[in-house]
Parts: C-alpha cells; sequence; structure tokens
C-alpha cells in the first residue's frame, strides 16, 4: 500500500484512504487537502530512511512509522474534524485529523504485511485492535510527531500494536 | 470514489485541493494509466491492495470511529 514502485502509485493509495475516511465521516462536504504537503511526505518517507539499509531493507513496522511522522509532520488535511463526528475527547486534540489519518493508514498498511526474520516469514495477519481509551491516547501522543525525533517510538509502538494480535510474529520475550 | 478506467483519472469525491481557485468546488482528480487506476498497488513492500479495497477499509474505520466516540 506504501512504498510502491512508483511514487503515483503511493499517491493513489493514501488519497483513496483519505477520501475513504472522510467518507465514513460523513462531513457533509469536502475535506481540504494541501497536495504539496502529500508530495512531501511521499519523497521525504523515501529520501535518507532512517535505518539500516534504507527502506529497502526496512522491517513494514519501521517503513509505517516513517510514513506516520511524515503524514502527522506534513498535515496534508488542513481542516480539523468536527466534535459531533469524532467526540469531545479527540477534538481537543491540536492536529486529530492527520494523526488520526496518518495511524489509519499506517494500521492498514500493516494488516496481511509480512516480517522477514531469520527462521522465516511471519505474515501479521490480525489487523491492529485498539480500545476507545487507548484510541484517544495514541492520537493524543501522534498529534505531533516528527521524523527526526519519533520514527523511533513510532515504529516500536506499531510493533508491540501489532504484536498483541499477532503473537507468533514477536520474537521470544526475554526479560 | 470514482475511477474512470477508460480515461485513466481518478476523481476523489470528499477532496479538494487547499490551493483551489477561490468559491471552486472541483475535486481532487489523478490521471494514471488506466491499468493502475483498475488496480493497484503494483509491487508495495505492504500487501497488495486494490484501490477500492483501501477507500473501502478507510471508510469502515471511520464509521466505527463515529459510533465509538460519540456515543
Amino acid at each position: 500500500m506504501l512504498y510502491c514502485e512508483n511514487e503515483l502509485d503511493d499517491q493513489l493509495n493514501v488519497l483513496a484512504a483519505i477520501d475513504g475516511f472522510a467518507d465514513g465521516l460523513d462531513l457533509g462536504g469536502a475535506i481540504e487537502i494541501d497536495q504539496r504537503a502529500i508530495t512531501e511526505i511521499l519523497r521525504g518517507m523515501r529520501q535518507d530512511f532512517p535505518a539500516v539499509g534504507g527502506s529497502g531493507n526496512a522491517s513494514p513496522f519501521k517503513k509505517a512509522a516513517n510514513f506516520l511522522c511524515y503524514f502527522v509532520a506534513n498535515s496534508p488535511i488542513r481542516n480539523p474534524f468536527p466534535a459531533a463526528k469524532v467526540g469531545d475527547d479527540i477534538v481537543r486534540i491540536p492536529n486529530h485529523q492527520n494523526a488520526m489519518v496518518g495511524l489509519h493508514i499506517a494500521i492498514d498498511s500493516l494488516h496481511d504485511a509480512s516480517i522477514h526474520r531469520d527462521d522465516g516469514v511471519i505474515a501479521l495477519d490480525n489487523r491492529i485492535e485498539l480500545s476507545k481509551h487507548s484510541y484517544v491516547d495514541i492520537i493524543q501522543a501522534c498529534r505531533n510527531l516528527a521524523p527526526q525525533t519519533h520514527f523511533h517510538i513510532a515504529s516500536v509502538l506499531l510493533e508491540q500494536m501489532c504484536y498483541r494480535t499477532n503473537p507468533n510474529a514477536s520474537y521470544p520475550t526475554v526479560i | 470514489m470514482d475511477i474512470n478506467k477508460a480515461e485513466g483519472i481518478v476523481t476523489f469525491d470528499n477532496l479538494v485541493s487547499s490551493s483551489r481557485e477561490f468559491g471552486s468546488e472541483e475535486r481532487i482528480q489523478v490521471v494514471s494509466p488506466a491499468e493502475k487506476a483498475v488496480a493497484t498497488n503494483a509491487k508495495g513492500v505492504f500487501c497488495q491492495r486494490p484501490l477500492e479495497d483501501i477507500h473501502t477499509s478507510a471508510k469502515t474505520t471511520a464509521q466505527t470511529l463515529v459510533a465509538e466516540l460519540t456515543a
């Protein structure tokens, strides 16, 4: 869904996800998108990938995290969502609209992705699941992600959320 | 979202550009080769998924969130 061979496919996929999200919110009108920000996100997440070997060798968690950080940092969705649609807890969080859609795309990308380990390939068959309480906390935590400072913690967060619904994908615990 | 396979144009019915002319309600369109518009994600590292599925998944997530967050 992301990091396709050509950037146009990524652009289509990201816009399709935002469009679907807006459709589901049933806002009664279109939402404003900064298309230059979309371009910046898709270029930024590919350049200087912050992991050894670049994006080509990175795990899906790192790729999804890098996308999420660039998405939130560039904030392509201009207007916040209304309280009538996202509730009072979320509407108070600045930049919630980009955190919500960016997190959705990251989670959707990881669903059915696969990870390559020394002992084989493991599919992430089960989608990340969150309680309402956790969701609000995570949107709060993600509202001001920046690639330079939050890439690693975002990657670990997505990884641990995936491991909860896909326990077979986790390495054995040691502590 | 409307995919015009013949012309290779994808129109995003719920999105307008922030740089559009004042008063314009023109929806964002992306010109894409027909085979891409039909489909897909080519060879992404993540799972391959048609545009329609990506759209539907996002819509379902948003509908669930509206129900849960405003309950």
